[in-house]
């Protein structure tokens, strides 16, 4: 007898979905099970739109195609640099307010895809409070729509994980088989910690670590071949890259964490514990920051933090992600007809 | 595949099986024979062979007691958009069962006994299967004060239980616990600590951590029972705990039965079977509660069934409509329909060695009528099935009897099904 667990994983793996049969990327859901020659290509494409100073440069790849963007979920920087992306594509742009449109009046995502997709829809940017969104749109919905995730639930942040390692490999000043990289705070609930653990392994990190209280450590992370600190201190030591994780409010008013102050004391970015880390190691965090709570103003501010870049980059990356599924769709087209 | 054979008529000849292996818990017989079946009930050879309307060769086949599901949700009555009485009774008839109990969370609540009656015929007129009801334990579900159990005992339900909903505290559980036991009926547990369970949809461990799921830990399942057991000893109630679902409830079961605590317990088959990995991918149709949870449990839960600690195996089927899984993973709603692949489920647990298929009749006939009370009504109402454990087949959605095709076995090769139902 064939069990589910053998017969359906095939079917299901975000690797088979995101992929048109010529192995190139049709949705951008997670990094998981992209290989390293996939990234490098969506980090190469990026620095196609990279100019000088922060300058980001027009390409019309997407004429005459429509981006929606679709969050579910409130956000300001990720909604607005994906919107700055497509506008330098020359796509059109579309922000759908989820919150007044008809999924609050009882409709259900799908019918209100497909409703949307009947607007001759290329791409769906999502972002979606439940694990698996995306994956459920590209599976079930809306398989010839682009569909690329902004951020579903905790379980993965693609773009972001994508503008991180773009930061890291144009900064680090070293390959990334050389570089040991420590994440911290709230690894359990973090989508941006998963997609950052899986990035820096598919391109060969030296050594990822993830540094947390065990409140907010994933059960079972052992497994993936992440080292795991509890005391910042000993975390912090000898990395090239740190990586802070925004400390979400309903976390501090929870059983999870004492308060914020008492979390900065023993997880906070200070100067003292960068000191720990490599000399001009890399501070990184994805935003929206708590100063005073992750990380120290004067380290978020300081001269190691590459924290502005990193949005400044989350463009590029956008851009080349966009393009690159909405080249993979077409090339699918074309190997459907 | 064989045609289902269903005999209603009173005054049906008799059927002539040869050659079947007869799987007889009741007196512990495995033999290979031939029989006589009428009304559901063996005779001996007819002296006239005119009597005999069919015969047909039981070479290779199991014969086993119509089977007795301690847990199935029929859906009906109130949530017939997933299934009602004619469409699953007559799935679970088509798979083997003739005894189905159901728990009280419909809507509205089962917490009336004069409402009892009707719904067992309705379910033996539509769905041709007798239907054993758990009532309310306590009002609404709400689990503040005790249902009116006195009624529901005399409205005949099996025994009483507050389904997955939780108790206002402890207090209220003890007295309600005191209450049953007064009247002396039984109650069915259901472990799950609901504050630890919280917001999950999940098991709680690698493939929960990967999708970034929230995940049910197993200590809201052990603190639950623990609980429970404790509270059991205090009242003297007699106890069943349904769908254990962790190796370490197998050990507290069996803890408590060596105190001779009067308690019982049983195992949804698919526990048997799958494990989290079936949710890779967001496989929401292995979304289930209490959910599947890891390799070390389903052998804990097997080892369980294999020494007797876990005295049952039941359905656990929850027939959804198509719509109710299609939502990102842990908005859609929990369960399995299951009836259709019960049946090679068990075969496998033979075939892997977990049970003898007499072992295997026993936990899934005669087990669950004694915990329901219903064994002397079992015995006299007979029945039994042909099993075919060799036999192939593709569980696909028109093979589905069942109106929810909501199953992780859909499109998988299983292997033994119930060819034939002689009640």
């Amino acid at each position: 007898m064939h069990t589910s667990a053998q017969h359906h994983s095939a079917l299901h793996l975000p690797s088979q979905l995101q992929l048109n049969r010529a192995g190139n990327l049709q949705h951008f859901l997670g990094i998981e099970g992209l290989s390293r020659a996939h990234l490098t290509r969506i980090l190469d494409t990026a620095e196609t739109f990279l100019g000088e100073n922060g300058r980001i440069l027009n390409q019309p790849l997407l004429e005459g195609c429509t981006v929606m963007n679709l969050f579910f979920e409130p956000s300001t920087r990720t909604r607005t640099t994906f919107e700055v992306a497509a506008n330098h594509l020359s796509a059109n742009v579309l922000n759908i307010d989820i919150q007044r449109s008809s999924t609050s009046k009882g409709e259900t995502l799908r019918d209100t895809l497909w409703n949307l997709e009947a607007m001759t829809a290329d791409v769906f940017v999502v972002r979606h409070s439940a694990s698996g969104a995306a994956h459920f749109m590209a599976q079930t919905v809306c398989p010839h729509v682009a569909i690329i995730n902004a951020g579903d639930g905790r379980h993965a942040h693609p773009t972001q994980a994508m503008l991180d390692m773009l930061t890291i490999r144009r900064h680090a000043g070293r390959p990334f088989s050389e570089l040991t990289v420590a994440i911290v705070g709230d690894i359990k609930h973090s989508r941006v910690a998963r997609s950052d653990i899986q990035a820096l392994q598919t391109l060969g990190a030296k050594e990822v670590r993830i540094i947390a209280p065990r409140t907010l450590l994933p059960i079972g992370f052992d497994a993936f071949g992440v080292k795991i600190f509890e005391n910042m201190d000993k975390g912090v030591a000898d990395c090239d890259v740190v990586i802070s994780l925004r400390i979400q409010n309903e976390r501090i008013a929870s059983p999870l964490l004492a308060s914020s102050e008492e979390f900065y004391k023993l997880y906070g970015m200070t100067e003292a514990r960068l000191k720990l880390a490599n000399p001009h190691a890399l501070v990184m965090h994805p935003g929206p920051m708590n100063r005073g709570v992750e990380i120290a103003s004067s380290v978020a501010d300081g001269s190691q933090s590459l924290i502005l870049k990193q949005v400044n980059y989350g463009i590029a990356v956008r851009m080349a992600v966009l393009s690159l599924a909405m080249q993979g769709q077409l090339e699918a087209r074309e190997m459907t007809a | 595949m064989s045609e289902i054979h269903m005999k209603h008529d009173l005054n049906s000849g008799v059927m002539h099986i040869q050659n079947i292996r007869v799987l007889d818990p009741m007196h512990d017989a495995d033999v290979v024979r031939s029989v006589w079946i009428k009304h559901g009930q063996f005779i001996p050879e007819p002296s006239d062979s005119s009597m005999i309307e069919k015969t047909i060769d039981g070479t290779g086949k199991w014969l086993m007691p119509a089977l007795v599901d301690l847990c199935a949700r029929l859906r009906e009555p109130g949530e017939q958009q997933h299934g009602t009485l004619k469409s699953e009774g007559q799935a679970a008839r088509a798979a083997g069962f003739l005894h189905v109990v159901i728990p009280p969370d419909t809507k509205p609540v089962l917490e009336s006994g004069a409402l009892l009656p009707g719904l067992r015929q309705k379910a033996y007129d539509d769905g041709g299967i007798y239907l054993h009801i758990v009532g309310a334990l306590t009002q609404g579900l709400k689990g503040q004060q005790p249902a009116n159990l006195a009624g529901l005992k005399q409205g005949k339900c099996i025994a009483v239980s507050n389904a997955r909903k939780p108790f206002a505290d402890n207090e209220v559980l003890l007295r309600t616990l005191e209450y049953a036991a007064t009247l002396g009926l039984t109650v069915f547990f259901y472990p799950e600590d609901m504050t630890l369970a919280n917001d999950g949809c999940v098991h709680e461990g690698f493939m929960a951590s990967r999708q970034g799921l929230a995940g049910i830990p197993a200590i809201a399942e052990m603190v639950a029972l623990s609980a429970q057991l404790l509270l059991v000893e205090a009242t003297g109630v007699r106890a069943h705990f349904s769908q254990l679902s962790c190796a370490a409830s197998v050990d507290l079961i069996a803890a408590a039965k060596m105190k001779h605590l009067p308690v019982t317990a049983d195992v949804a088959m698919h526990q048997l079977h799958l494990t989290e990995a079936s949710i890779d991918g967001f496989n929401s149709a292995a979304h289930v509660r209490p959910p599947l949870r890891t390799f070390q449990d389903r052998e804990g839960l097997r080892a369980g069934v294999a020494s007797g600690v876990i005295d049952a195996i039941c359905s656990h089927h929850e027939p959804l409509s198509a719509t109710a899984k299609m939502m990102p993973f842990a908005e859609t709603e929990a369960g399995i329909s299951a009836f259709d692949a019960f049946m090679a489920l068990g075969v496998g647990l033979a075939r892997d060695g977990v049970l003898s298929p007499l072992d295997l009749a026993r936990r899934i006939t005669q087990s669950p009528a004694e915990i329901a009370g219903i064994e002397t009504m079992r015995q006299a109402v007979g029945g039994w099935i042909v099993v075919d454990p060799t036999h192939e087949w593709t569980l696909d959605a028109a093979s589905i009897q069942s109106a929810g095709k909501n199953t992780p076995f859909l499109g998988a090769v299983l292997t033994g099904k119930v060819i034939e139902v002689v009640f």
